[in-house]
């Protein structure tokens, strides 16, 4: 059996091909209709969304204003800073545009859909919980009672009739702004115009939840992410697999070569298989 | 293998009822993680570091095997079947230990309905399910030595490096494709892992043929510690140092995850475990004139080193999910239940338990015909038609 080099390097090239090849297939797949933008200093922390939620999704949480998302509360709303600074802001599934959770689920559990809800379908789910690991804003959550995933679904069957989710609606603070994508993207881009922090605009390539703040978002402690969608960085991680591969060969081939050579020197018969 | 005198027959039936007791107290941990309702603290419970150690050290295994299979180091000819062996056998704990993780076990045959071409996980399955087949047919080969055409054994070689390498790589990139927690999105884990493999797989047969020999011919002969000295040794000794500078370099680059391991709550299983006695301890075993060549000091060192890398793949994996910045500004603190302990010494014993009955039953030993299974006592009607 003989492996040419030439034969070798087409091999790579065909495979670094592929690799790109589903990046920009992977990249474009991808719609997002409807967005939502939370002007954070509006925000008083009623926690009337919340209550909102849980009213809407039929969710039933024994604490009156939980600390955590779980299965019993799809958002919660944060404080952060004391004082006159201290500033709150809801927290709950960004469905973003590109979102990792629907890439890295091996049976397609997570789906995005063309009006922008990133749902999930618990008949497929094998429990691996890499959607958690992957997420880069920690927001799913794993039932162990019942052993789904639990995360806000966007109020689906509400967007689906051209409604607004239900703890926008019920905000009496008027701070969130519900519509098209682009529209909100304009609003959050005016914003930056003006001088404010916005976040969710490019965060992981771009999220249905942006949020426009006076602060910057690392003092409300929101995470630092790459401004990179999932797929691109994952295709990055699969070129460098077929260069480890091709390196792993090599790496083993010398150290061999090596030990035939020194066994070879020190006798007959020793070193190289006939 | 050969007949067995009283005093053997007594060593290996405690042998085996030792290890009966340890699978069936497995047992009990396995149904405890199966059944739980509480959340862990973390994504990824303890279980994940010893599902990635049992499968590293099986690629690593499979890689080691390779410097015979593919490359021809005719040095290892004698332990290259026990070799093919333990990379099938370490395969078992960890897709034990994986199937309990996961939440909801008795979904994952949909893996194969829905297979999702983007995600790891799903590529993780067909791969590990096309490298256990590559790697019994390989055993299949090397059992059959002689009665096969050399460019059987060479094809089943490359075929296997190729997927071992497909498996390794792929639960690399598992991690490595993870943004949302630094350290495994570090360049430096990809070869974290492949030098965990190795030195892994190295040390594990070190450890099977040393303790073989010692415990059924009473030391080692000398062309196994030849072996030992002149092919592991080096490749173990070069990778743990290789381990060492990256471990270095984690500490260094003064991220948030190397305060964890070298300052913080991971700080004493780091630099004591991880470092001292899985690195440097077994390093200097294999460089000092007074304890290299010497197969005691030789399983002690792969002892340690084993050791270390199990540690390190609990540091890696469950300080690397701590080490998240959480938007509820949550600080998560975590220590492995006392199941999940019993199911990983459980699962171990399962496989040493295989390993024992493989013994039994296959012509593992160098010359050794086979002289009880139908398939690799008489040529094959495959194995006639490729002799032509």
């Amino acid at each position: 059996m003989s492996f040419s080099r030439r034969g070798f390097l087409k091999g790579l090239t065909a495979a670094g091909v592929g690799a790109f090849s589903l990046d920009a297939w992977a990249a474009c797949k991808h719609a997002s209709r409807y967005a939502v933008l939370v002007d954070v200093d509006r925000c008083v922390g009623c926690r009337t969304c919340e209550v909102a939620c849980r009213r809407w999704n039929r969710l039933s949480s024994a604490e009156e204003e939980p600390q955590d998302l779980g299965p019993d509360s799809y958002c919660v709303v944060a404080s952060k800073g004391g004082g006159d600074q201290e500033k709150h802001a809801k927290w709950q599934c960004m469905h973003c545009v590109s979102p990792t959770c629907a890439d890295v689920c091996p049976v397609a559990a997570l789906k995005k859909t063309d009006d922008g809800p990133v749902l999930y379908d618990v008949d497929r789910c094998i429990g691996c919980r890499y959607c958690l690991i992957a997420c880069p804003f920690n927001v799913p959550r794993f039932d162990w009672e019942d052993r789904k995933i639990t995360k806000c679904v966007f109020c689906h069957d509400r967007l689906a009739r051209g409604l607004p989710p239900a703890c926008v609606e019920d905000c009496p603070q008027r701070l969130f702004s519900f519509g098209e994508r682009k529209d909100i993207a304009a609003k959050a881009q005016l914003a930056k115009e003006q001088g404010r922090f916005v976040y969710g605009d490019d965060e992981v390539g771009g999220t249905s939840w942006l949020y426009v703040s006076s602060a910057p978002f690392e003092q409300l402690e929101f995470p630092e992410v790459e401004k990179v969608q999932f797929p691109a960085h994952s295709g990055v991680v699969l070129r460098s697999q077929v260069a480890t591969v091709a390196v792993g060969i090599a790496a083993l081939g010398f150290y061999s070569a090596a030990v035939k050579n020194r066994m070879a020197s020190e006798g007959p018969d020793t070193g190289e298989e006939g | 293998m050969s007949e067995l005198s009283a005093p053997q027959n007594k060593r290996l039936l405690t042998w085996v009822c030792a290890l009966a007791a340890l699978v069936l107290l497995g047992t009990f941990g396995a149904g405890h993680v199966f059944m739980r309702h509480e959340p862990p603290p973390l994504e990824w419970g303890s279980l994940v570091p010893a599902y990635v150690f049992f499968a590293l050290a099986a690629t690593g295994s499979s890689l080691v095997n390779s410097i015979f299979t593919v490359f021809g180091v005719k040095a290892m000819k004698p332990v290259i079947k026990r070799g093919v062996l333990l990379s099938i056998l370490l395969i078992i704990p960890s897709w034990l230990f994986m199937a309990f993780e996961v939440g909801r076990p008795l979904h994952m045959w949909k893996m194969g309905l829905f297979f999702q071409p983007d995600s790891r996980i799903a590529w993780m399955g067909a791969l590990y399910a096309c490298f256990a087949t590559s790697l019994l047919i390989e055993l299949a080969v090397v059992i059959k030595e002689d009665s096969l055409p050399h460019w059987v054994h060479r094809l089943m070689g490359w075929v296997v490096l190729i997927v071992t390498l497909a498996v390794h790589t792929n639960l690399g990139a598992l991690f490595g494709v993870v943004n949302a927690k630094p350290l495994w999105s570090s360049h430096m884990l990809a070869a974290h892992f492949i030098v965990s493999a190795v030195t892994s797989g190295a040390a594990i047969h070190i450890l099977f043929n040393a303790l073989l020999h010692i415990g059924r011919d009473g030391g080692v002969p000398a062309g196994i510690l030849r072996l030992f000295s002149k092919v592991y040794a080096p490749l173990i000794a070069g990778l743990v140092l290789v381990n060492f500078v990256m471990i270095a370099e984690k500490f260094f680059v003064g991220s948030d995850i190397g305060s964890l391991l070298a300052t913080g709550s991971y700080a004493l299983s780091f630099w004591g475990l991880e470092i001292v006695v899985g690195g440097i301890v077994p390093l200097v075993l294999l460089l000092h004139p007074a304890t290299k060549g010497s197969a005691r000091w030789l399983v002690t060192a792969a002892t340690l080193l084993l050791f270390g890398v199990v540690v390190s793949k609990y540091d890696v994996i469950v300080g690397g999910q701590s080490a998240t910045l959480q938007p509820m500004g949550v600080e998560i603190s975590y220590l492995p239940e006392l199941a999940e302990i019993i199911f990983f010494f459980g699962g171990t014993a399962l496989a040493l338990m295989l390993y024992t009955v493989a013994e039994l039953l296959l012509p593992l030993d160098h010359d050794a015909k086979p002289q009880w299974l139908w398939f690799f006592k008489k040529p094959a009607p495959i194995a006639q038609w490729l002799g032509r």
